[in-house]
C-alpha cells in the first residue's frame, strides 16, 4: 500500500534525515575500513595508548579496537539499512507491516557511534601530536551526525519532529559545521605539512608539473581565509549558497585523499563524508523551506489554506510543523 | 549432524533442525563466553601492567642538581670532522656557562664562552630546565677532544669525543629510533650501546670504533612535555662509556617529538625544517630527513639536489628519518611517494626508518620489486618503547627479509668493500646480519 501523502515540511525533515542517514553510514564505513580493510590498515590512538602508554598485550588492544570498529560500521548500516527495508516493505505490502520502532532501538548504536569517536578522539587528544587538542573540534561535523539523529528519533509524544527541535538542532549542525571548518581554516593559515602534501600527491598522480612549495603555501592561505570566513557566514546567515559551497568544499577536501594518494585512500575519504555532508543537509534544509515560503505565499495569495490540504488519513500533524514556512 | 536432516520423516526433520540450531547455539555461546573470559583475563593482566608501569615511573629519578651542568651531549648537524655542538643542561639559572676543551692529547687548554642558553619551554606544565650549547669549529678531523662543562655551581666530568675522519678508513655508526614510554627498556639499550662503544674502542679494529648514534625519532611520548624529555637527557648520560667518550647524536624528528623543545634540545635554529646532510669520512653521505613536516615540495627538492650531488662523490649514501615508506606495521607515509623514487633514482645504499617498534629489513627494493640494484631499508625503532608484533605477510617482509621484534640498536659498519648491517638485540645477540657491496651501475663513477 502507498504511504498517505506527505506534508511539505515532513518532506523536508526526512530529507534531512535521510541524508544524515547516509553520511553516518558512508562516515561509519570509512572509519571501519581505515582500520580494518585497507591494504596496509592503520591503527587507532585507542589502540596505540593501550599498547603503548598503558602497555596492553598487543592481541588485546587490537581486538578491542577491530571490535569497536566493527560494532561501529555495523551500527552505521544497520541505521542506513533497516528504515530503508521497512520502507520498502510498507510501500510493497498490502497488509501491516510489523516492525520495531526507531525510539526502541536505534538510540543504542547511534550512542555508540557517538561514543566510540568520541574514545578515539580524546585519545588522540591525551596522546598529543600536532593540533591534537584540536580534534574535538575537528571532529565537530562528524559528531553532529550522530547526535542530530538521536535527536531527531520519533517519541510517543513526538512522531514527528517539532518544529522547535528541528531548528535547534539544524542550529548545533551549523555550528558543528563552522568548527570543523575553523580548524582546517587555521591548518591551513599554519600551512599544516600533511595539506601540501594532498596538493603535491595529486600534481604528481596527474602528471602534472608539481607546484613550488611557496605557491602551495599561499593557496593554503587563501583556503585558509575561505574556510574561516565561511565558518563565521554559516553560524551568522542562512544562504543555502554558503552551505553549498561547504558542502562542495568538504567532498573536495575529501576526495582529494584519493587524488593523492589513489584508490587505497578511500577509507580516508569516506570517513570524512560529513565534512561535506553536513552543509549538505544544510544546504536542503534550507532550500526546502525556501521551497516552502514561496509555495506557501503563491497559495495565500490565491486565498487557500494550504495547511490542510496536503494531509490525508493516518498522517497526524502537529500545529507547530504547520508553521515551519 | 548432516545426517538428520536426510531423515525421511518431517517430525524427525524438526527435531533435528533444533538439535543442530541448538548444538551451534551452544558452541557460540561457548566460545564467546571462553573468548569474553579471555578478554577479562587480558584486562585484568593489562591493568597490572599499567599499575607496574606507573609504580616503576615513580622511582624514576632527576640527577638535576641547581646549576651544576648535566645532561651532556654532542650533537652533529653540521660537518662533522670539523664541528660539533657540545650541549649540557642546569635546573637552575646560570650566569656562567662555559666549555673548556682542548685536543685530548694536550688537554683542556681553551674555553668557549660563547654559549647559547636559554629556558626551555615546557608547554605541559612547569617543569624548569635550562639548555646549553657551545658550537666549536675548525677542529681537526679524526681526532679526540676533551671537554667538561661548567656552571655556576660548579664542572662537570670530563669528558671526550672523536671528531670524524677525513681519511678513507672503516668505521661504524648506531641508528635507532623510538626510545620513548618505557624509561626501564631505554636505560638498558643505553647501557648496551654505552658497552658497544667502549668495546669497539678497544679491541684495535678501526671499523668496530662507533662514531656516532643517529636517533630516528620519537625520543619521548609526548614532545611537549619537558619533564619526559628531561628524563630522556638524563638517560642518554648513560651512554657514555667508562673512559667517558661521549657518542655524539645525529637527530631526526620523529612524529612525537613535535614542539619548540626538540630543537631547543639538539640546537637547531627556531624555525628549522631539520632536514640535513652530513659526510662522515670523505665516503659516507648521511642523510637526515624529516618525516613531520612537507614530505614533498621543498624537502623532496633538496633530497634530489643533495642525492644527486653526492651519488658520485660518495661510496655510501644512507638515510634517516622517521615514518617508514615500507613500514612493518601501520601504512607507508609519504615518503613512499615522494622520497623512494629519488632514493631509487641516485641508489642509495640503505634506509634507516623507525616509528614501526620492531626489527625489520626488506630486501633490495626498485619499482616494487626485489630487486638487487635497490635500496634495502631497515627499521623500525627498539631503543626501548614497547615492541609490536610485525605483520610479516607483507612481501617486503619475506625471505631475503626479515622482520621480529625485540629492543635492538642497528649497528652500520662502512668499509671500502662492504657495508655490513647487524641488528643487535638487548643482551647482545646478534638478531640479523646483512652486507652489502658498493653500486657499480654504469651510470655513475664508482
Amino acid at each position: 500500500m502507498p504511504p498517505a501523502k506527505l506534508t511539505p515540511e515532513v518532506v523536508v525533515q526526512r530529507r534531512v534525515t535521510n541524508c544524515l542517514r547516509v553520511v553516518l553510514a558512508v562516515q561509519c564505513v570509512g572509519m571501519a575500513a581505515r582500520y580494518l580493510f585497507v591494504p596496509f590498515e592503520q591503527e587507532s590512538d585507542f589502540f596505540s595508548t593501550l599498547v603503548f602508554d598503558w602497555e596492553w598485550p598487543e592481541t588485546l588492544a587490537q581486538r578491542y579496537e577491530d571490535v569497536g570498529m566493527w560494532a561501529m560500521m555495523v551500527c552505521g548500516l544497520a541505521l542506513l539499512v533497516f528504515p530503508l527495508v521497512e520502507r520498502i516493505l510498507r510501500y510493497a505490502s498490502s497488509g501491516p507491516v510489523p516492525t520495531l520502532p526507531a525510539r526502541l532501538w536505534q538510540p543504542l548504536p547511534l550512542l555508540f557511534i557517538t561514543c566510540w569517536m568520541l574514545t578515539i578522539a580524546l585519545f588522540s587528544m591525551w596522546r598529543g601530536g600536532p593540533y591534537a587538542e584540536w580534534v574535538l573540534g575537528e571532529w565537530a561535523a562528524r559528531f553532529a551526525v550522530p547526535l542530530a539523529l538521536l535527536a531527531f528519533l520519533p517519541t510517543r509524544a513526538h512522531p514527528r519532529i517539532p518544529e522547535r527541535r528541528m531548528t535547534d538542532w539544524i542550529g548545533i549542525l551549523r555550528f558543528a559545521t563552522a568548527m570543523t571548518f575553523v580548524v582546517h581554516g587555521w591548518k591551513a593559515l599554519e600551512h599544516y605539512p600533511p595539506f601540501m602534501d594532498l596538493v603535491f600527491g595529486t600534481f604528481q598522480r596527474a602528471d602534472l608539473p608539481e607546484p613550488q612549495q611557496v605557491d602551495v603555501q599561499a593557496a593554503l592561505t587563501v583556503i585558509g581565509v575561505l574556510d574561516l570566513l565561511v565558518a563565521a557566514l554559516i553560524v551568522m546567515t542562512r544562504w543555502p549558497g554558503v552551505a553549498f559551497y561547504m558542502a562542495a568544499w568538504g567532498f573536495i577536501t575529501a576526495a582529494s585523499r584519493v587524488t593523492s594518494a589513489g584508490w587505497n585512500a578511500y577509507a580516508e575519504m569516506l570517513l570524512r563524508a560529513a565534512n561535506g555532508g553536513v552543509p549538505l543537509v544544510l544546504f536542503l534544509y534550507w532550500t526546502g523551506l525556501r521551497t516552502l515560503e514561496r509555495k506557501a505565499a503563491s497559495e495565500n495569495d490565491q486565498a487557500n489554506d494550504w495547511n490542510t490540504e496536503g494531509y490525508e488519513d493516518g498522517d497526524e500533524v502537529h500545529e507547530s510543523e504547520r508553521r515551519v514556512g | 549432524m548432516a545426517m538428520k536432516f536426510t531423515s525421511p520423516s518431517e517430525e524427525s526433520a524438526k527435531i533435528s533442525t533444533e538439535v543442530v540450531c541448538g548444538f551451534w547455539c551452544g558452541q557460540i555461546a561457548s566460545r564467546t563466553n571462553r573468548w569474553m573470559r579471555q578478554m577479562l583475563q587480558d584486562t585484568l593482566l593489562a591493568l597490572a601492567c599499567v599499575f607496574a608501569c606507573f609504580a616503576s615511573n615513580l622511582s624514576a629519578q632527576q640527577p638535576l642538581d641547581g646549576a651544576k651542568p648535566t645532561q651532556w651531549r654532542v650533537i652533529w648537524t653540521s660537518d662533522p670532522a670539523t664541528t660539533a655542538t657540545v650541549s649540557w643542561s642546569t635546573a637552575k639559572p646560570s650566569k656562567k656557562n662555559v666549555l673548556h676543551w682542548g685536543e685530548k692529547e694536550s688537554g683542556l687548554r681553551q674555553t668557549s664562552t660563547n654559549t647559547r642558553s636559554g629556558l626551555h619551554k615546557d608547554l605541559r606544565g612547569s617543569f624548569e630546565l635550562y639548555f646549553h650549547h657551545v658550537r666549536l669549529r675548525d677542529l681537526k678531523p679524526g681526532t679526540a677532544y676533551s671537554v667538561q662543562m661548567e656552571s655556576d655551581d660548579g664542572r662537570s666530568p670530563e669528558f671526550y669525543f672523536v671528531t670524524a675522519p677525513a681519511a678513507d678508513r672503516p668505521f661504524s655508526l648506531l641508528f635507532g629510533g623510538d626510545s620513548r614510554s618505557v624509561q626501564t627498556n631505554r636505560q638498558q639499550v643505553n647501557r648496551m650501546i654505552a658497552s658497544m662503544v667502549a668495546d669497539g674502542e678497544t679491541t684495535g679494529d678501526v671499523s668496530r670504533d662507533i662514531l656516532a648514534l643517529a636517533h630516528g625519532g620519537d625520543y619521548i611520548a609526548d614532545g611537549k612535555n619537558l619533564a619526559q624529555w628531561s628524563e630522556w637527557l638524563s638517560d642518554h648520560e648513560l651512554t657514555v662509556t667508562p673512559s667517558g667518550r661521549l657518542l655524539p647524536l645525529i637527530p631526526a624528528r620523529g612524529n612525537h617529538d613535535v614542539g619548540p623543545i626538540f630543537n631547543e634540545v639538539f640546537d637547531f635554529p627556531e624555525d628549522d625544517a631539520n632536514y640535513y646532510a652530513l659526510a662522515i669520512g670523505p665516503q659516507v653521505r648521511f642523510v637526515t630527513l624529516n618525516s613531520e613536516t612537507s614530505i614533498g615540495g621543498d624537502q623532496a627538492k633538496w633530497l634530489e639536489d643533495e642525492l644527486k650531488g653526492s651519488r658520485d662523490r660518495y661510496r655510501w649514501l644512507v638515510a634517516q628519518y622517521h615514518r617508514p615508506a615500507w613500514p612493518a606495521v601501520k601504512s607507508p607515509s609519504e615518503a613512499l611517494r615522494h622520497w623512494v623514487p629519488l632514493f631509487e633514482r641516485y641508489y642509495v645504499d640503505l634506509v634507516c626508518e623507525a616509528d614501526g617498534h620492531n626489527i625489520k629489513r626488506t630486501p633490495p627494493i626498485a619499482s616494487d620489486k626485489v630487486n638487487q640494484a635497490g635500496v634495502v631499508y631497515i627499521g623500525e625503532g627498539g631503543l626501548g618503547v614497547t615492541q609490536r608484533t610485525p605483520k610479516q605477510d607483507r612481501w617486503f617482509l619475506q625471505s631475503p627479509g626479515m622482520a621480529d621484534s625485540g629492543h635492538h640498536v642497528q649497528l652500520l659498519t662502512f668499509g671500502q668493500d662492504e657495508l655490513r648491517y647487524q641488528c643487535v638485540l638487548l643482551g647482545g645477540k646478534v638478531r640479523d646480519t646483512y652486507s652489502r657491496k658498493p653500486h657499480t651501475h654504469p651510470d655513475r663513477q664508482p
